[in-house]
């Protein structure tokens, strides 16, 4: 039974390590109406704190990333949209890029490669993020500490004290790791162009905010790394195991390939 | 004899999955997401999607479940079912945008047991109206159930006759009955409780949804001449099946409107949804009969009313009907 119950599967990861001083990635329910919520991925225990929440925006950051370094040396990359204007005639395509996936199939741009669209699956897989708050002192394993909190945006006329403004926004702040997973052996190209917009995302803001100071990105580490992760079923409970090799190398022949 | 295996793997989602139903079918193997492993409850769930401007429009608003998943598969082969269950093993999400991180599972239990098939409950019969009567029945349940035919024909003090027109029912203990069938009680009437009765019952199985009209007929779609109707019914009050079946393929019966606030309801799917009652309620002895009477097994409670509509309402409506009747209706009528 035990041979039966084998799986094993090897790939290879970039792992980034990620620090943030203050962030707004909201993206769930709208709490009472007027709160800009994480999203809400379950609660263990069942009280106020220790819920887990899912951070998004990641993967638009890494998008808009791949653009902007496009554009700087000049190649034309998709788009994050696939519409040209908007229903009132307002222009949403910019110059130096096409509309998204419309280079597939006969001259495929290296955004769409790796990114793909709706007429081509993407070979980035993005792990989940999940987080919670850093006042828990039991140590989990399931998700990553940082500091949550939210702020309150509230402000009052000066006469008739009536709200002009009403509203809270979580945020986040602190370190943690972002897995992003390979699902085909790329060559050096692409993951040389992979790695550099890793490196051009502090240069994108994430989240809401933007402009007043919040989603501001910084990288302290990026490891590319080759990961073998089985699989085994021993007196009915499922075992996992995972064993990581850092690839120093490869990933300075790589950097080196896109230019 | 096969042996057949349940084989079940139990698994934790990490992240929300997005799926249509939480209970899902790929082939041969069945994935059901739940609350908690032990009780089995609904999962949660959270709406995934881009928030733009607080709200999540389509396409960009997709339904996620929250929970544990049992993803589990029955096979009398033990090497293709454990097989079927490797795939999933071999799996790290579930569900549609795996690439964003949605769905991902992780793993917890394998389980082998022998499938014990759960037998269903038995069928029940179906309610189906009859499509013709026949006339092996006693003669006193004919009786009743041209009465139950009757009785929305006559004019009584809660409303007047449905077709405007009063039908002439030769039978006197028919006639109190259905004239006084919004009466609480009559004495020395046998069939009033029960027509009381079986109207109640049908009115309240149709009556689902409101839909509000004001006219008594969709008079749009041509006129129905109800002197003629009322003519009909009355050549046929002698007879059981003759009067079913007239009701039955009648098609300006199809066109009335039983009651004003559930517009959808005909007139002739009351009054045979009210035959077909008591013929089944005759089969399970929740009717009887006797030398002297027809009696309902069951107490039949006085205070349900049928109509609960308001009275000044259904005679103003009545009214706006007759208005714009011919002249010679409106005589016939007053």
């Amino acid at each position: 039974m035990v041979k039966l119950m084998f799986v094993s599967r090897t790939f290879k990861r970039i792992k980034i390590t990620v620090r943030t001083s203050i962030a707004k990635p909201g993206n769930g329910q709208m709490a009472r109406g007027n709160m800009k919520n994480l999203l809400l991925v379950y609660n263990p225990n069942g009280g106020k704190e220790g819920k887990r929440y899912l951070v998004k925006g990641l993967r638009g950051v890494l998008n808009h990333a791949m653009m902007e370094l496009a554009k700087q040396r000049e190649i034309e990359v998709c788009h994050i949209s696939d519409k040209k204007t908007t229903q009132k005639g307002e222009p949403l395509l910019p110059e130096g890029y096409h509309l998204n996936g419309s280079c597939y199939p006969e001259e495929e741009c290296i955004r769409h490669k790796l990114m793909g669209s709706l007429k081509k699956q993407s070979v980035v897989r993005f792990n989940p993020v999940i987080i919670t708050s850093d006042n828990i002192k039991e140590e989990i394993n399931d998700a990553q500490k940082v500091h949550l909190s939210t702020e309150i945006r509230n402000a009052l006329m000066k006469d008739s004290k009536r709200s002009t403004q009403d509203f809270r926004e979580r945020f986040i702040a602190g370190e943690f790791n972002l897995e992003i997973e390979l699902l085909k052996e790329l060559d050096q190209e692409l993951l040389g162009f992979l790695l550099k917009s890793i490196l051009y995302m502090p240069e994108i803001r994430w989240g809401a905010s933007a402009n007043n100071g919040a989603g501001k990105i910084d990288l302290l580490e990026v490891n590319l790394q080759e990961v073998t992760r089985t699989r085994t079923v021993k007196k009915g409970k499922v075992i996992e195991k995972e064993s990581e090799q850092n690839l120093w190398k490869e990933m300075d022949e790589v950097l080196k390939a896109w230019k | 004899m096969e042996i057949r295996t349940l084989y079940t793997l139990t698994g934790e989602l990490l992240s929300p999955i997005i799926a249509s139903k939480p209970l899902l079918k790929k082939g041969k193997v069945w994935i059901r997401i739940v609350r908690e492993l032990e009780t089995n409850e609904k999962p949660l769930k959270s709406y995934v999607g881009k928030l733009i401007k607080g709200e999540r429009k389509i396409p960009d608003e997709y339904l996620a479940y929250r929970g544990f998943v049992r993803v589990t598969t029955v096979d009398c082969n033990e090497t293709r079912g454990k097989e079927t269950i490797k795939q999933y093993l071999r799996k790290e999400y579930l569900g549609s945008k795996k690439n964003d991180g949605l769905g991902k599972v992780k793993w917890l239990e394998y389980k082998e047991e022998k499938y014990k098939k759960i037998p269903s409950e038995p069928k029940r019969k179906k309610f189906r109206i009859r499509k013709g009567l026949g006339t092996n029945y006693p003669k006193k349940l004919q009786r009743l159930l041209r009465a139950l035919m009757l009785h929305d024909f006559v004019h009584t003090e809660r409303h007047m006759s449905k077709i405007f027109q009063e039908v002439e029912i030769n039978d006197e203990e028919i006639r109190e009955a259905c004239q006084n069938h919004h009466v609480r009680k009559i004495k020395g009437n046998n069939l009033h409780p029960i027509v009381r009765y079986f109207d109640q019952v049908a009115a309240y199985m149709n009556r689902k949804t409101s839909y509000l009209t004001k006219g008594r007929y969709d008079f749009e779609n041509g006129k129905i001449d109800f002197v003629k109707l009322a003519k009909e019914i009355e050549a046929r009050q002698e007879s059981t099946n003759k009067l079913y079946d007239y009701i039955l393929k009648s098609i300006e019966l199809d066109r009335v409107v039983v009651s004003f606030r559930y517009a959808r309801n005909s007139l002739k799917n009351h009054l045979l949804l009210m035959v077909n009652l008591a013929i089944t309620s005759y089969y399970n002895q929740w009717l009887k009969i006797s030398r002297e009477k027809v009696y309902l097994v069951r107490n039949v409670s006085t205070s349900i009313d049928e109509e609960d509509e308001d009275l000044n309402t259904i005679r103003d409506a009545e009214m706006h009907r007759i208005t714009s009747m011919s002249s010679e209706k409106k005589k016939a009528l007053t």
